[in-house]
């Protein structure tokens, strides 16, 4: 047992050793990803969308003539292993700039110690509206929820709907998703008859949906993820429940309307959109079916890839120190138009988004800008 | 560098804490709380609440472990009636429900969204802001905790825990209220777990529901296990040892696709240790060495 036990502390001090080794001619930036647990099937298609646009950048003569590298940490989907990864990046790797873990809590948890550290943290995924005031230090070039929850509002408002009660998924989007959107419809004149929470992972919704019933609503807003928002829009559907259901973005996906069929028929919702006929977005998936063939493209990856070419931009400009990236990143973002459209920082690093409608009809997804 | 490791030290600590108390429950008396984690978010939760409202960390800190205790005093009532497996399901049982509690009860706890900026510890204008200080700290407190519960184990009281343990009907034929006793290994325990959890709030500075699930409790019990017959000592060391063991998978080289099967493979290694101790050393953690080569 202690022979063992002074076998693995040697593993691990030769690995710290070659880890400490730093090439010159190479600009290291850090990345915490779920590559394992449960958010593991999101983090692949990240990784891959990173690793595309690292490619691209170094392919072009890198960071003013060196090399772009990505040091990943497993944040494995948690907060406390997020936390663990960011540390090890800010101390063993000493990384300027980390590219930070997929969902709100998560990035809620380490957003703090960057801040504390002076290193720079930039997200691609997180949506709650509580990341605007996290700091300094502290970016993400996707849109926040404040503006997707105007967007569900206006689109219930111009739909010509008064009264709507709402059924949202109960964790940090869901709910922060709701909460703009309920000062925003009220604020307009509209009422929102019930709000109504519900768990994840479910296999039966109909106590929910019975109250939803018995307003009798013209129109529903319903905020819900794929795999639990087929099942709750199939129960309506055997519950006889006619109305107008308006989701928001998490919903939109053909596996959506495969598992629910006609039960989504004239559904409708509201995505951040961006063009997909752009030059710019062409480009994009012209590259990634070079690189990865028909693997299709995951979901927020081009949010990833405008990212670290963004992330590029800033370090060749403001040089590989935190405080030169956090000036440079407002500068380089100015017009900067990607892949996702206008990726322009605000003062409180946040990016603006235009919103488009998505209605299902005969069984497809179409979208409008 | 040593930044890194003292985080690593600090998360040892505060799950050091963590196991120790489910070490009181399970490993000395015979209660298989599976519930365990309700407890570290109980302190977790209602240290932040009364922080963030403005209380000192000292005050916030008591009073959290007042409530921790109290809370662990109600339920006791009706469930310290069960014995065996059905106190462990319904221990079970509580842990998921102050989950639910935190994920629902959103004016209190802002439910999924989490609490962020907790403010860190201070005591009497002295702050504990840096890593190191916070090792010290918590370092202190895990000295304190070891040698308060291992003073418990030797005591009379430990006594009557290991007679329970070992055989209920019997202790209580001897004249000792096995309820009452209990009572007070569970709120021994849960004083321990709440101290952790409130510890990991004002070290970690945000909390969210998705912090407190099953998997806390199931690392508990695969640390006391790895413990074995060392009791409270076995219990703080190998917390270290699995957190150390955990983070130290970074730094191996794994191939860059075979990134995402670290997690999974990570617990498939601590199962076959279980199964592997169990299989080998059975009565870990129902029996002990005869009195004669105790400590």
């Amino acid at each position: 047992m202690v022979k063992k036990f002074v076998m693995f502390v040697t593993v691990i001090c030769v690995a710290l050793f070659f880890a400490g080794v730093s090439h010159a001619g190479v600009v290291k930036i850090g990345a915490v990803q779920p590559l394992s647990g449960n958010l593991a099937v999101y983090g692949q298609g990240f990784k891959m969308a990173i690793d595309l646009a690292t490619a691209e950048i170094n392919a072009k003569g890198g960071i003013n003539g060196k090399k772009l590298e990505i040091v990943y940490e497993d944040g494995k989907g948690t907060a406390k292993d997020s936390v663990a990864a960011v540390r090890k990046l800010i101390d063993i790797n000493k990384v300027p700039l980390i590219l930070g873990p997929a969902a709100s809590t998560n990035f809620l948890a380490v957003a703090p110690i960057c801040e504390n550290a002076h290193v720079v943290l930039i997200g691609a995924e997180s949506a709650s509206p509580a990341i605007t005031k996290a700091g300094a230090y502290v970016f993400r070039v996707f849109p926040s929820d404040k503006l997707q929850g105007k967007g569900v509002a206006e689109l219930v408002e111009k739909l010509g709907y008064k009264k709507v009660p709402v059924l949202y998924i109960n964790n940090d989007w869901g709910k922060g998703l709701k909460d703009v959107f309920v000062a925003n419809f009220t604020k307009k004149g509209g009422k929102v008859l019930a709000e109504i929470p519900y768990d994840q992972g479910k296999t039966d919704y109909r106590a929910q949906l019975l109250q939803i019933k018995r307003f009798n609503p013209k129109a529903a807003v319903a905020l819900v993820y794929v795999k639990d928002g087929a099942v709750i829009f199939k129960q309506a559907y055997e519950l006889g429940i006619k109305t107008q259901w308006i989701a928001g973005s998490a919903a939109k996906s053909g596996k959506l309307v495969k598992l629910a069929g006609k039960a989504v028929e004239g559904l409708t919702g509201t995505y951040p959109a961006f063009s997909n006929t752009s030059p710019a977005y062409k480009a994009f998936a012209a590259a990634w079916k070079k690189k990865y063939g028909d693997k299709k493209i995951g979901i927020f990856a081009e949010y990833n890839y405008d990212m670290v070419h963004l992330v590029a931009r800033a370090l060749a400009k403001g040089g590989a120190t935190p405080d030169g990236i956090r000036k440079a990143l407002y500068k380089v973002s100015k017009g900067y138009v990607g892949v996702t459209g206008d990726k322009t920082f605000d003062s409180n690093g946040d990016v603006g988004s235009a919103y488009g409608v998505w209605s299902v009809k005969d069984g497809k997804i179409i979208s409008k800008r | 560098m040593t930044n890194y490791f003292l985080h690593i030290l600090v998360s040892g600590e505060i799950i050091a804490l963590f196991a120790m108390g489910l070490q009181l429950e399970i490993g000395e008396t015979g209660l298989y709380n599976f519930g365990h984690v309700a407890f570290f978010g109980i302190g977790a939760y209602a240290s932040s609440l009364l922080s963030l409202a403005g209380l000192p960390f000292l005050v916030s800190l008591g009073l959290a472990l007042l409530i921790t205790g109290g809370v662990t005093w109600l339920i006791g009532i009706p469930i310290l009636r069960l014995r065996g497996d059905y106190f462990g399901l319904a221990m079970l049982g509580f842990g998921e429900i102050t989950r639910k509690i935190f994920l629902n009860e959103a004016w209190l706890t802002k439910g999924p969204m989490g609490l962020p900026g907790i403010p860190r510890p201070s005591l009497f204008g002295f702050d504990i802001h840096t890593l190191p200080r916070f090792a010290v700290f918590y370092g202190i407190l895990v000295i304190l905790v070891y040698l308060m519960i291992r003073h418990i184990v030797r005591s009379p009281l430990g006594r009557v825990f290991t007679a329970i343990r070992d055989d209920e009907l019997s202790a209580s034929a001897i004249g000792k209220n096995t309820y009452g006793f209990r009572k007070v290994c569970l709120i021994t325990g849960a004083l321990a777990a709440g101290l952790a959890g409130a510890l990991w709030a004002h070290y970690i500075t945000f909390i969210s529901p998705s912090d407190f699930t099953l998997n806390e409790t199931i690392l508990a019990l695969l640390i006391i296990v790895l413990g074995g017959n060392w009791g409270i000592t076995g219990a703080l060391v190998s917390s270290f040892f699995v957190i150390g063991f955990q983070e130290g998978l970074r730094f191996l080289p794994f191939p860059d696709t075979f990134g995402r099967y670290i997690a999974p493979v990570q617990q498939m290694i601590f199962g076959l240790i279980l199964v592997l101790l169990v299989l080998n050393r059975p009565g870990n953690l129902i029996k002990e060495r005869p009195a004669s080569a105790s400590d």
